[in-house]
């Protein structure tokens, strides 16, 4: 289990008031809301850094249960050094699990009550992605159908798709450095209008 | 830290363009700050989404493409896009097998299209990730006509889009490396489309890779057992 911790020492204790710093401390001590609140607050910040990572929905979604898991046993067990540090410590354990899993090495074992902790933070993971996820793809797919002209459409697939430098879309389309800022700014903030949208039709 | 300045370091990531300790403490700040993450979630869904309508036939769509060319309910936009990735596929596929002098010509492969034309989707070639290996064996009566579907699991650094270099030997030949540009589908396969009618019994190598050299060749093996 060691081999998951981290120096925190060069971390600031300024934020030790927040909730989440005091997590750390809370699970330690056998408060189990603590830890539904623990997913709650970094199931989906950790999935979608695992998603954006692996490139592959399904195994991230394990991954991220796997660091939940792991997480909340380590913690358990003793309580981070600074608490402040909560954010850097699962980051650390899901890319930890994330290059395990790439290195097609075996994954790291748990041994503390294992399978209760796994159902708890399933039970918590549950549904919370999925609609959040649902509501995107449905802004995105009204975004793009409703994109006033092609141009628009070909400057989001070239900087997104082909990652090509805004400089050279720019010089390529004929366009001014505003005009490119300008296409992105109201796609983005379209977006999340319709994502709003979205949102409140879900209630 | 201006709107704009976040959004450019939001693009930046999403792009890939961080350094890695630019990115480490990009994520840390979003598993703690969640209307950045919100930011960040938006912007990705809007590559994704625009990935997704680029890449049709092979997100999603893809498979009840396949199953509706089998019962002949192809519709025209949808075979419009979907026969394009197979021309393109079919043509790097038949690099292989032929000479360059001796291409598929677009007729040529959409002809090969026809509804009731079967294609067969065989073993995949699934990674050492799970500890399996990489031959595959065609079976006879999957040779009879149209196409098949190599699946490649690949463990390559997540990319939209990769430049893969395929190379294959084998009966005597060694067949020249081509490059051709692959989208993995959402399972993480890249899917590549080999003419059936070009694979000759016996025992092949094929050697993918990316071009940029990220990640080292990968053999492949297959056996196409000779036809009854």
């Amino acid at each position: 289990m060691g081999n998951h911790s981290i120096n925190t020492t060069d971390q600031k204790p300024e934020n030790a008031d927040k909730p989440s710093a005091l997590l750390s401390e809370r699970i330690h001590a056998g408060d189990r809301s603590a830890e539904a609140e623990l997913v709650q607050q970094f199931w989906r910040p950790t999935l979608f850094m695992l998603q954006y990572r692996c490139q592959n929905p399904a195994q991230a979604e394990d991954l991220a249960q796997d660091a939940m898991t792991i997480v909340i046993s380590h913690l358990r067990k003793s309580p981070l050094e600074n608490p402040d540090a909560l954010p850097k410590y699962i980051r650390q354990i899901a890319m930890n699990l994330f290059i395990g899993e790439y290195r097609k090495q075996q994954r790291q074992q748990t041994s503390v009550d294992q399978t209760s902790i796994e159902q708890a933070v399933a039970e918590q993971a549950s549904g919370y992605d999925n609609v959040y996820r649902q509501q995107r793809a449905t802004a995105v797919q009204r975004l793009l159908a409703e994109l006033p002209q092609q141009r628009d459409r070909q400057i989001l697939r070239l900087f997104y798709l082909a990652e090509q430098d805004k400089t050279d879309i720019c010089k390529r389309l004929s366009l001014s450095s505003a005009h490119f800022d300008r296409v992105l700014y109201r796609a983005k903030q379209r977006l999340r209008k319709l994502y709003d949208q979205e949102q409140k039709k879900s209630g | 830290m201006t709107q704009t300045d976040q959004q450019q370091r939001i693009d930046a990531y999403i792009r890939g363009e961080l350094d890695p300790e630019s990115a480490a403490n990009f994520e840390e700040a979003y598993l703690q700050d969640a209307e950045l993450l919100a930011e960040l979630e938006l912007a990705y869904a809007l590559k994704q989404g625009l990935l997704e309508e680029e890449y049709q036939p092979e997100i999603g769509v893809r498979l009840a493409w396949w199953q509706k060319l089998g019962k002949g309910l192809l519709r025209p936009a949808g075979a419009f896009v979907a026969t394009s990735a197979i021309v393109v596929s079919t043509l790097a596929f038949t690099v292989l097998y032929q000479s360059r002098s001796d291409l598929l010509t677009d007729q040529q492969a959409l002809t090969a299209l026809q509804p009731d034309v079967s294609i067969v989707t065989f073993s995949r070639l699934r990674s050492a990730r799970e500890n399996t290996d990489y031959s595959a064996i065609i079976s006879p009566d999957q040779l009879t006509s149209g196409l098949a579907i190599l699946e490649f699991e690949i463990d390559w650094p997540p990319k939209p889009v990769y430049e893969v270099e395929i190379a294959a030997q084998g009966q005597g030949q060694q067949l020249e490396p081509i490059v051709v540009s692959v989208k993995p589908d959402d399972r993480g396969y890249l899917v590549l489309a080999v003419p059936a009618t070009f694979m000759k019994a016996g025992d092949y190598q094929i050697l993918i890779s990316t071009t940029d050299n990220e990640v080292p060749k990968q053999e492949f093996s297959l056996r196409v057992n000779p036809t009854s």
